[in-house]
């Protein structure tokens, strides 16, 4: 595997890029120019590689996309999603959009990056919470289950932060985010239930099962949602994203991209892992700033990933 | 949901998702448009419902629409200003006359959520880059605003005349 790198204006990002590439072991490979990243993907275009890249070379990474369709592209943001997805969408091999926050990184979420590009591991709230995180998981296949997971949810929230203000304005944040991933798992995930009347109590028969499990380790919150169907493409979540779409009369939307927007106001990094036809997890991680000011500057991370049956 | 209907201004409680009535709802505010008579003006409080899906928003949206008359949000809560930020939630009939925000006090990092009137505390503006708002909680320390009000009030600056008229 290797990393190469294009952040000809962000040098600052470039080293420690390089930094933490080289200190996973990985092959790294920065660029000065466009044509030279080109020459290197044509030289290497039997390996897995990666291609890091500043959100705002949109031309190069649109014609990157095309000549090098076996690449995986990370793109680096400045700024926030809304505004970059309208004209990367439809560049099929960007993987994830990394975000800076204050000049910087996170490299936390770089080395799991390349963690799970090594190994092809990428499905696992686990993965992303340092020790002694404590999990709680529920199934869900009723109202009644969804609404217990949530109270649960709430309650373990409003817990670990001793009954302050701030975390209970975090439970509430955080229980939008898990009510809007199970209405998705639950409907719009679930083909017999898309379009059904969704006031009427729901039932699921135990293979669409919608599983909902979080955990927090004392600087990062995790929130999985699972599905058993597998049918969440990067292009939807995109489409549901594009700034563009804020112009759509509200009563003619479905509830999937208002809420799809609801929750990206409640989280910094939302990942997506898909294995078609078997499983959607959405893992939704954040962290419980001190002033919601600046949990909510926070630019968003979106990587999505599609799992390989040997994991 | 819960909702309590006080002469011309419709209380909601609860939560507001796939569950709510939609005919408890319709009722309420049958009632208060009946006891606003003629001036067809109904306040509308959400300051008790602690959360909304997008299930509950988009019914209650559709049930608004169905309402020939002026509806007025009070006391709305943070989760209900996101929503008039998000898109065209609010219509030609709806305006908003006082909601809640968040400030931090430093001094003794506790956070407080303090309702703030549209046309006083806050003033109707086309940009809100500048704005700041300093105030004392009861031990007298300064209470620093705890959300980016260029974002919070897009909902005033997108569209000035909406309040402008409500002021005047």
């Amino acid at each position: 595997m290797k990393v190469v790198c294009f952040l000809p204006d962000s040098i600052a990002f470039q080293n420690k890029l390089g930094m933490l590439t080289r200190s996973a072991g990985v092959d790294f490979q920065p660029c000065k120019t466009e044509e030279e990243a080109k020459v290197f993907a044509a030289n290497v275009k039997k390996d897995r590689f990666f291609l890091f890249a500043e959100a705002k070379k949109i031309e190069f990474l649109k014609e990157f996309s095309v000549a090098y369709p076996e690449s995986r592209i990370v793109v680096i943001l400045q700024e926030s999603l809304q505004r970059v997805i309208p004209n990367l969408i439809d560049c099929a091999n960007i993987q994830c959009f990394v975000a800076t926050n204050d000049g910087e990184f996170d490299a936390r979420e770089l080395i799991m990056l390349l963690k799970k590009f090594e190994s092809k591991d990428y499905p696992g709230l686990e993965k992303h919470l340092n020790f002694p995180a404590v999990f709680k998981e529920k199934r869900v296949k009723s109202q009644i289950d969804k609404r217990e997971a949530l109270k649960i949810l709430e309650e373990f929230i409003i817990k670990i932060g001793g009954g302050s203000d701030r975390f209970d304005h975090y439970a509430q944040r955080v229980c939008d985010l898990a009510d809007e991933l199970l209405l998705n798992a639950v409907f719009d995930a679930n083909p017999r239930l898309k379009t059904v009347d969704r006031s009427a109590p729901f039932e699921l028969e135990d293979h669409e099962s919608v599983r909902i499990k979080w955990g927090f380790d004392g600087e990062v919150f995790g929130l999985s949602v699972a599905d058993p169907f597998g049918s969440l493409s990067k292009k939807t979540v995109m489409q549901y994203l594009d700034e563009n779409q804020k112009t759509e009369h509200i009563g003619k939307r479905n509830s999937g991209g208002l809420g799809i927007k609801l929750i990206f106001e409640r989280l910094h990094h939302y990942i997506v892992n898909v294995n078609p036809g078997k499983m959607t997890e959405i893992v939704c991680l954040m962290r419980f700033e001190k002033r919601f000011k600046d949990f909510d500057k926070r630019l968003r991370s979106f990587h999505y990933f599609k799992v390989e049956d040997s994991h | 949901m819960e909702v309590v209907v006080n002469n011309t201004t419709v209380e909601f409680s609860g939560l507001l998702n796939e569950e709510s009535s939609v005919d408890l709802i319709k009722q309420g505010l049958e009632q208060a448009i009946k006891n606003s008579a003629a001036k067809k003006e109904v306040n509308l409080d959400f300051s008790k419902v602690k959360r909304a899906n997008s299930c509950g928003i988009l019914a209650w949206y559709k049930i608004l629409e169905n309402f020939d008359c002026s509806f007025i949000y009070v006391n709305a809560p943070r989760w209900l200003v996101e929503q008039f930020n998000i898109s065209d939630f609010l219509s030609e009939k709806t305006t908003v006359s006082s909601i809640y925000a968040n400030f931090y006090c430093p001094s003794n990092d506790t956070h407080e959520v303090l309702l703030l009137n549209i046309g006083k505390e806050i003033p109707i503006l086309d940009n809100y880059d500048e704005f700041n708002l300093v105030l004392k909680n009861k031990e007298g320390f300064d209470l620093e605003i705890d959300f980016e009000p260029s974002e919070y009030f897009y909902f005033i600056s997108s569209n000035p005349k909406r309040f402008k008229k409500e002021a005047a």
